[in-house]
């Protein structure tokens, strides 16, 4: 028996030396940790990877950032009524439980998170220092100018917002007020300064998807003119520029000259060329027009095409229910020779059933969308088994050289006034716009009479942008800089009602037309129309359709384009200038008191 | 050399070991007779006799031959079998015949040659004797295999096949021992009868039942802790798939809520209310001392007791994972020297679902359509003045379409069973096919379990105990369902017609309206959404046992589970979830694989009389865990429309793949070691003491470790002599007092430190030669890892009483507790702005007191008829005592993932407890101003609109409670708490009667005073913008609600004095409400007493059976949730179907509605 017993006491004593601290070292194979992350650059691009990819999130990420959060302005609108979700937040009427109003919030926040893992551990990791120290710094300069850029679209989005630039810990403050804006623009510009030699020109990334030099640029002046511009203050509720605005012209002007002057981009002679490459999955490297992209992916993720853009009935290139509109008052802003106007706002959708079955036919006045995006345009085509895809993976552009360009024009007039160089790059944007006979007049001719003063430059900005970058959704965050958010509005709701009632008051009656005369190209499916711009009475025209256009003859009709018209902006107070939404209440009641509704009037 | 077999061997030795007896039993039987030849006289004779084991009937022949003296003797006095021995040479008669009868109680009388054997009056008392009897079971049944032993002897004997058992030379005044396992061991004075028959009766909850401890077992006489039973026997005919369903109600302090009608519904299981905050509180559940996940796939009739340990006295010896309470399942084994049963199951049942909601008829329908959205429906429901046809329409109701059918339940259960003299065996074989009321919903499950033992030699016995269990759960209603396909809710919200997109064109139907706000056919959705679930669990338990010495016990375990959990899912065209993608249908294949090792050494040592009159165990032990996951997840997208589930799942290729997802997660890992001692005085004073450390790879290094100690005292003040005089009634009487610490370790793996993995799904980077492939980034963790994170502490304090009276015909015990948990692990809610939403942290302590009262006992017991009951209730207290830096949030259970913040954590709260708004009515129409065509609010109306929604807001509009005065409604200042999701108390009771071959029984529990949140009335009876073409309840029909347009013509009213005058008799608010905030119309009381069970069934009589060789067969019928009493307005008020976090209990949110189901049965035994 006491052989048995020192048996066990063997065993005994075996287990217990195996069981003993080493036992409880456990790791999963499926996950690396901070050191391995950052050990090499090909693990840290991936890591930086993941603050690119905040961009594709929809719910965080461009279905909000991009439209919704961008609408109810001149260009861009939601007509849709208020329903307490992402409606109410476009026409300004969102309140703290009105939903999607959190996701947004909570993803930027992460992505911005994601932004500031990388920025802490990348100085600390062993490529830092050694040859592979060129990639790492561009990989640090890459998270800070995203997490620069998140950081603005919280601020367009909630005014004043909490301000966070290390990564999160355990042992860290993680309530944490409000900062005024006018701080984290000064930091971010400052701290965009600071990097910019680290990130290299697109000549040499050769990829429109991750960020290059002349993007960090751009985006330091994009920045600079929004701190230097109007925006409604928390608590004071009153709107005014940032506190050393003039000096923040300064720096945007800076910046975009040095873009101009580096002579790494060029316009796309093209207009039209310049999306139907987005829509091919390609980019464009001659002429590097578009600066940064959101690098979405075929049938994974991504709305452009089928969320915004032209709408089709579930036509063979696919279903697009678009989500926001362009208000008709657009198309008639438009020089009849600017070539920009029928890339950026077309009058036909596509159809699904009848004789127009898969062709072209004209849309109604409330259903034109944002043309510069088209279901049509995919190649390969997303029809057929593909046709209800809404992921549709066509990237979306976030900035175009032609924006560097305006930008510079704006700043120019700012502190120097209507400059020569100020006029010459207006003058770059409108030779494209318009057709090489119609540069005397369109060109020189206008560029001249917008050049009398510094405020009629200015007008003339405001406009070109309006020409140049409708439906990219850039419209709203302008207008609020300019603090034109009301004006524009009212006139743009003013336009539409005298258009559907052809009233001749109208700024631009003589480009109305009461018929649309049309015929289908020899393709048999694109649409060819008369009389795109002015009045053809309303006799039949042998060979062409004739549509009634504008709907002055139905009154049901005009009751129906103004109740979608009351919508728009519905929450929207001129005298408030509430352009600002609420934070949701499961964010305020996170904050631990430190968040407050302080945005709002 | 002759080579014999075994069998020769076998048999020469025993013919050959007979013809020796013999030989020697002639030799020795001639030489006395050859001495007894020289002669005596009569009564002088000297007798000379030398008889080995020769029976006293030779002997005295033996005496007659040596002296022509005669024996008169009645075998029924003296016993002549008896053996003895004897050697006389040259002695005298008197002298052999003293000592051959001496202390035999037999006297002789010498009356010239004939000696009379008598009874000897005066010894009768001491007489030895033959006793026979038969022991049966209380329903008359044989039982073979009783031990019958004479006390304080070693001596006995076993029934035999019939039952019946013979033991000779019993002393009359001796007591025989009755004992059989699973029956109460009874005892029975001899007093000089020769013939004794026992009636051994099932052993209930008594002071005499073993109960399992944990690392071994303890008669609950010595107890100190509170454990609560439930024996096998009493869930045999509860006709229900899983061993948590069987118990719910049946233990105090065991709140058992199946969260809701599904076939594979999760059990939850709450012991003393669970501390934990926002943590599983799930108890740690053993079988055979093994770790599980859950009790689901364990067969109700494998099962031979469940213990539960609720106070650390007990669970404290689990340290880690014992502060929920720990369940011990102990499987049905085999026993020792036990001839071999054959046990037969079976049941089947129907069943129906109880009940079904109400809901607007298509004409309520279509007018609701038309006031909220006006003419925009005409394409749809046509023009309104022809709205009257939709009267003549009885439309669909889609909760017959989709839970109306008749469901059945089929279940098997073959069992072998029996043991010899060294080796035990049961093999039980369980098949349970479960059709649900549900369309396309089917669960079946196979289980089989082999447990056997073998005694190698007398100090080593080794044990197997063999697990499988084959899961497959089909259909998407059984799955559980997800929270963003509103599949149930569906079934009630779906619009009743489809209009004139019947009539007219088929492409009417279609569209993006009749999609909007996520309304899908529920019937095409169930046929479009595939879902195979299987689940093969694999468990193989071997243990030894080894006693070295005396007194001295060593256990060695191990154990493998290895799980293999297969998921195949489809979506067809029909369903929300291939919306975005591109309405192609969608196939997922995930596999899960996990493994899950023990090891543990015991060793025990325990001592009687370790000082004079007290007895000692002391046992320590050491204990290893290691558990690890892997997942893979391949899916495709896109496949061609009209592809079948079936083809698309065998191939995925036609479909566009996703990227592989593989997960690997760490392996979990605890060490333990504990040790036990239990005291006890003269079996009056008994102490425990256990103390365990455990060492847990999900914390730290550094907190790795917890300690957790108990102490526990207990006094059976009935043993205590003063307590003598209250024999008569009171036979047991104890005091238990105990205190102690456990742990808990349930946070998600790698919560401390901050790993980053691989993802693959959105993002596509060109340029760099990936072209248009998606792009792999690493992202990190998404909750935010904590360093600091360490051990959830609860310390438990238990006072009880146990008590048996009137000759245990009463027992029962009352139980207080007060437990206090610390350290609390809780997934805290961070702000956003820190790029997590939440982060493991130990926040502050809540504490849960209560009483529990449990009491058994047999009303009636004659022959023929008896009748028991038995009944427990548990009252428990939750109290958020403190909550660290934030003291008060608020957590939203995400039903619909707009609506938040409708439960409220607060220091010196509750822990469920509803937050919102108290409604007021409805807003009347004079509340107003109207001036062209506008309804403004008056002055001092308190002003609701920003909650409402300004579109919405006007007269009829539900008014809410303005709690500050300031004439606001605000969601910051005018929410209070409007509910109260625990129960103040909870039990059940059961009722059992038996008369002659026919037995009844009825079990009934019942949950009082928790409220509900009807999520599934609140979202049917708010019309919002977003509601085109869903239908309400009909709570919200035009004869209650408050009407904004004319029923006649469909025109909008503004006129107050018309809208008013429309209005007088209405009773409830318009639906047109944008308001997604949580109030307290929604909540409603969610007590119920349920009649669980009702079982009738028929023994047939024994005689009959016999002549079969049966031996037990019974039939019966049984009814469950036959009935329930309730006001809960909703399918049932047992539900609970938010718990990804335990802070927002009692949310009716599509649960799977229950069903009531009627089944026959047949339990044989051979």
């Amino acid at each position: 028996m006491k052989k048995h017993l020192k048996f066990i006491v063997a065993i005994w004593l075996v287990l217990v030396t195996v069981s003993c601290e080493d036992y409880l070292k456990t790791n999963s194979n499926s996950s690396f940790s901070d050191e391995v992350t950052f050990s090499n650059v090909d693990f840290a691009t991936k890591a930086v990877y993941n603050v690119y990819d905040r961009l594709t999130d929809e719910y965080g990420g461009w279905a909000y950032m991009m439209f919704w959060f961008k609408c109810d302005n001149d260009i861009e609108t939601c007509f849709n009524a208020n329903a307490n979700n992402h409606n109410d937040i476009a026409h300004y009427a969102a309140t703290p439980s009105t939903m999607y109003l959190s996701q947004p919030w909570n993803a930027l926040y992460k992505a911005i998170e994601a932004a500031n893992i990388c920025i802490d551990a990348l100085p600390k990791s062993a490529i830092w220092t050694d040859e592979y120290a060129g990639e790492a710094h561009r990989l640090y300069g890459e998270a800070i100018t995203l997490r620069a850029y998140f950081y603005s679209e919280l601020i367009n989005l909630w005014g004043d917002v909490p301000f966070k630039l290390e990564a999160t810990t355990s042992d860290g403050e993680f309530y944490l007020p409000k900062t005024d804006r006018d701080e984290i623009y000064e930091y971010l510009i400052q701290d965009l300064k600071e990097i910019e030699d680290y990130i290299p020109w697109m000549s040499v990334t050769q990829t429109t998807e991750r960020v290059n030099r002349a993007y960090v640029k751009g985006l330091r002046a994009r920045l600079a003119l929004a701190y230097a511009g109007y925006s409604l203050r928390n608590g004071t509720f009153e709107t005014r520029r940032g506190r050393n605005w003039e000096d923040y012209y300064e720096i945007a002007l800076q910046e975009c000259k040095e873009v101009l002057e580096s002579g790494k981009h060029q316009l796309n002679p093209d207009f039209e060329n310049v999306f139907r490459t987005l829509h091919g999955y390609s980019m464009d490297m001659t002429h590097k027009e578009i600066l940064f992209e959101v690098a979405f992916g075929r049938l994974k993720s991504g709305p452009v095409g089928s969320d915004i853009g032209v709408y089709h009935n579930d036509t063979k290139y696919g279903k697009a229910n678009v989500r926001v509109r362009t208000p008709p008052s657009y198309y008639y802003t438009f020089d009849r020779k600017d070539i920009r106007r029928n890339v950026a706002c077309i009058l036909y959708n596509y159809a699904k059933t009848g004789a127009y079955l898969n062709k072209q036919y004209p849309a109604s006045l409330q259903g034109l969308g944002q043309s510069k995006f088209r279901r049509e345009w995919i190649v390969p085509s997303m029809g057929g088994d593909l046709s209800a895809s809404r992921y549709t993976g066509v990237n979306f552009p976030l900035m175009r050289y032609s924006d560097i360009i305006l930008m510079f024009a704006e700043a120019e007039n700012q502190v120097n006034g209507p400059t020569q160089a100020a006029k010459e790059a207006l003058s770059l944007i409108r030779e494209r716009a318009f057709p090489e006979d119609q540069w005397a007049s369109k060109v020189m001719n206008y560029v001249d009479s917008v050049s009398v003063s510094k405020e009629a430059f200015f007008n003339a900005i405001v406009d070109e942008r309006a020409f140049e970058f409708g439906g990219e959704f850039m419209r709203k965050v302008d207008l609020v800089r300019w603090n034109l958010l009301g004006t524009k509005i009212a006139q743009m709701k003013d336009d539409v009602r005298k258009i559907i009632t052809n009233d001749p008051t109208y700024r631009y009656h003589s480009k109305l037309q009461r018929y649309l005369f049309w015929k289908y190209k020899e393709d048999g499916e694109t649409m060819e129309i008369l009389n795109p711009d002015f009045d053809l009475g309303s006799a039949e025209i042998d060979g062409y359709t004739r549509t009634a256009w504008f709907p002055s003859s139905s009154a049901s009709s005009i009751n129906t384009m103004n109740g979608v018209l009351d919508r728009v902006a519905n929450g929207y107070d001129a005298a408030k200038n509430n352009h600002l939404a609420p934070i949701h209440e499961s964010d305020i009641n996170d904050s631990n008191g430190m968040l407050r509704n302080d945005q709002i009037p | 050399m002759v080579n014999l077999s075994e069998g020769t061997i076998k048999c020469f030795l025993k013919k050959n070991l007979l013809k020796m007896k013999l030989t020697v039993l002639c030799l020795l039987l001639s030489f006395a007779q050859l001495l007894a030849s020289k002669g005596f006289s009569q009564s002088q004779a000297k007798l000379t006799l030398n008889l080995e084991n020769a029976r006293l009937e030779e002997v005295l022949l033996k005496i007659e031959q040596q002296s022509n003296l005669y024996f008169i003797y009645n075998r029924e006095v003296v016993d002549v079998d008896r053996k003895i021995n004897v050697s006389f040479t040259n002695e005298e008669i008197g002298e052999v015949l003293s000592v051959l009868f001496d202390k035999s109680g037999v006297e002789y009388d010498v009356r010239g040659s004939h000696i009379i054997l008598k009874e000897n009056s005066a010894q009768a008392a001491q007489q030895a004797r033959k006793v026979s009897g038969k022991v049966t079971d209380t329903s008359g049944i044989s039982l073979p295999g009783v031990t019958v032993v004479i006390k304080n002897t070693t001596r006995g004997t076993i029934t035999g096949v019939d039952g019946s058992y013979t033991l000779t030379n019993v002393p009359a005044d001796a007591v025989l021992a009755f004992s059989f396992v699973g029956m109460k061991t009874q005892e029975i004075l001899v007093a000089g009868k020769s013939s004794i028959d026992v009636i051994l009766e099932e052993e209930t909850v008594g002071i005499e039942e073993v109960v399992a401890i944990g690392y071994g077992t303890m008669h609950r006489k010595d107890l100190t802790g509170s454990v609560a039973s439930v024996s096998g026997s009493s869930l045999k005919d509860i006709p229900v798939s899983s061993a948590g369903q069987a118990i719910t109600g049946r233990l105090a302090g065991v709140q058992v809520t199946q969260v809701d009608g599904s076939p594979d519904a999760e059990i939850m299981i709450r012991v003393r209310g669970g501390g934990s905050l926002t943590q599983d509180n799930s108890p740690l559940y053993l079988v055979d001392g093994f770790p599980v996940d859950n009790i689901d796939d364990i067969a109700p009739t494998d099962i031979a007791s469940i213990d539960v340990l609720k106070d650390a006295s007990s669970t404290a010896i689990y340290g880690a994972r014992g502060a929920n309470g720990v369940i011990l399942i102990t499987t049905t084994k085999g026993n020792f020297e036990r001839k071999g049963k054959v046990k037969y199951n079976m049941y089947y049942g129907v069943k129906n679902i109880t009940k079904t909601l109400d809901v607007l008829n298509p004409y309520e329908f279509s007018l609701l359509m038309f006031e909220r959205f006006g003419k925009s429906v005409e394409r749809y429901l046509g023009s309104f003045e022809d709205i009257d046809l939709y009267k003549q329409i009885k439309g669909t109701n889609w909760q017959d379409e989709v839970f109306g059918r008749t469901g059945t339940n089929m279940y098997h259960n073959l069992a072998f069973s029996g043991g010899s003299k060294t080796s035990t065996y049961n093999i039980s074989l369980t098949r349970n096919d479960d059709k649900a009321i549900m369309l396309g919903s089917v669960y079946s499950r196979t289980n089989l379990v082999i447990n056997t033992s073998q005694k190698v030699n007398d100090w080593l016995t080794v044990d197997m105990n063999t697990r499988l269990s084959d899961m497959q759960i089909k259909g998407a209603g059984a799955a559980a369902i997800s929270s963003t396909s509103y599949r149930l809710m569906q079934a009630v919200q779906y619009r009743p017609v489809n209009g004139l997109s019947d009539y007219v064109d088929e492409s009417l139907s279609e569209g993006e309206e009749l999609y909007y706000a996520e309304n899908y056919n529920p019937v095409l959705m169930i046929e479009d959404e595939y879902k195979r679930k299987k689940n093969l669990k694999f468990s193989f338990n071997g243990g030894a046992t080894i006693s070295p010495m005396k007194n001295l016990k060593y256990r060695f375990e191990f154990g493998i589970q290895y799980g293999q959990n297969r998921q195949r899912i489809f979506y067809g065209i029909e369903t929300p979830q291939v919306q975005k993608f591109g309405i192609q249908p969608i196939a997922n294949k995930i596999n899960t694989h996990s493994t899950l090792y023990r090891m543990a050494n015991i060793l025990t040592y325990s001592k009687r009389d370790f000082l004079p009159g007290s007895n000692l165990t002391a046992m320590i032990g050491e204990e290893l865990t290691y558990s690890k996951t892997e997942t893979i997840n391949s899916g495709a997208k896109y496949f061609p429309k009209y592809i079948d589930a079936a083809s698309a799942l065998a191939m995925m290729n036609l479909g566009m793949a996703d990227p592989i997802a593989t997960n690997e997660y760490a392996p979990v890992k605890v060490s333990s070691f504990f040790g036990r001692l239990n005291y006890d005085y003269k079996g009056k004073y008994l102490a425990s003491a256990t103390v365990r450390a455990d060492g847990s790879s999900l914390f730290a290094p550094g907190n790795q470790w917890g300690y957790f100690p108990s102490a526990g005292l207990s006094w059976r003040i009935s043993d205590e002599n003063f307590m003598a005089s209250e024999k008569r009634w009171l036979d047991n009487l104890k005091l238990r007092v105990s205190y102690g610490k456990a742990g808990n370790n349930r946070i998600p793996i790698d919560s401390w430190k901050r790993t980053f993995s691989t993802s693959t799904y959105r993002l596509s980077m060109g340029g760099k030669g990936e072209g248009d492939q998606l792009t792999t980034f690493i992202k990190p963790s998404g909750v935010l890892a904590n360093s600091d994170l360490k051990w959830e502490t609860t310390v438990t304090r238990n006072i009880g009483l146990d008590f048996g009276l009137f000759k245990q015909r009463l027992n029962g015990s009352v139980d207080i507790y007060k437990n206090t948990t610390k350290d609390l692990l809780i997934s805290a809610s961070i702000p956003g702005n820190t790029g997590y939403s939440s982060q493991w942290q130990n926040i502050g302590q809540t504490s849960n007191k209560g009483i529990e009262i449990s009491l058994d006992g047999a009303i009636v017991k004659t022959k023929d008829f008896s009748l028991s009951g038995s009944f427990n209730i548990g009252f428990n207290k939750n109290h958020i005592d403190k909550l660290g830096e934030a003291k008060t949030w608020l957590e939203s259970s995400g039903f619909i993932y707009w609506v938040s913040g409708e439960y409220q954590i607060n220091e010196g709260g509750q822990i469920g407890e509803m937050y919102g708004f108290e409604t007021d009515g409805m807003y009347a129409v004079d509340d107003f101003d109207y001036a062209d065509g506008n309804y403004s609010l008056k002055e001092g109306v308190p002003d609701g609109s920003s909650v409402i929604g300004v579109a919405d807001f006007g007269p009829g509009s539900m008014k809410l409670k303005d709690q500050n005065g300031d004439e606001m409604i605000t969601l910051e200042d005018d929410r209070v708490i409007i509910g109260n999701a625990n129960p103040k108390h909870t039990g059940g009771f059961n009722l059992e009667a038996q008369y002659k071959g026919f037995d009844l029984s009825a079990f009934f529990n019942w949950v009082y005073g928790n409220d509900i949140f009807n999520a599934n009335k609140f979202w049917g009876s708010i019309n919002s913008a977003t509601s085109k073409y869903r239908n309400l309840f009909n709570i919200m029909n035009s004869d209650n609600r408050f009407m904004r347009i004319d029923k006649v013509t469909g025109e909008t009213v503004t006129d107050p004095a018309q809208l008013a005058q429309m209005n007088k008799d209405a009773t409830i608010w318009t639906p047109q409400n944008s308001m997604l905030t949580l109030y307290d119309w929604a909540i409603e009381d969610g007590s119920f007493l349920r009649l669980n069970t009702l079982t009738l069934g028929y023994s047939l009589p024994k005689n009959l059976l016999d002549k079969y060789g049966i031996g037990n067969l019974r039939i019966y019928a049984s009814a469950y949730n036959l009935w329930t009493w309730t006001r809960y307005s909703g399918f049932d008020p047992e539900v609970n179907m938010r718990r990804s976090s335990p802070l927002t209990p009692g949310v009716d949110w599509n649960g799977y509605p229950r069903s009531r189901s009627f089944n026959i049965g047949l339990n044989v035994e051979f």
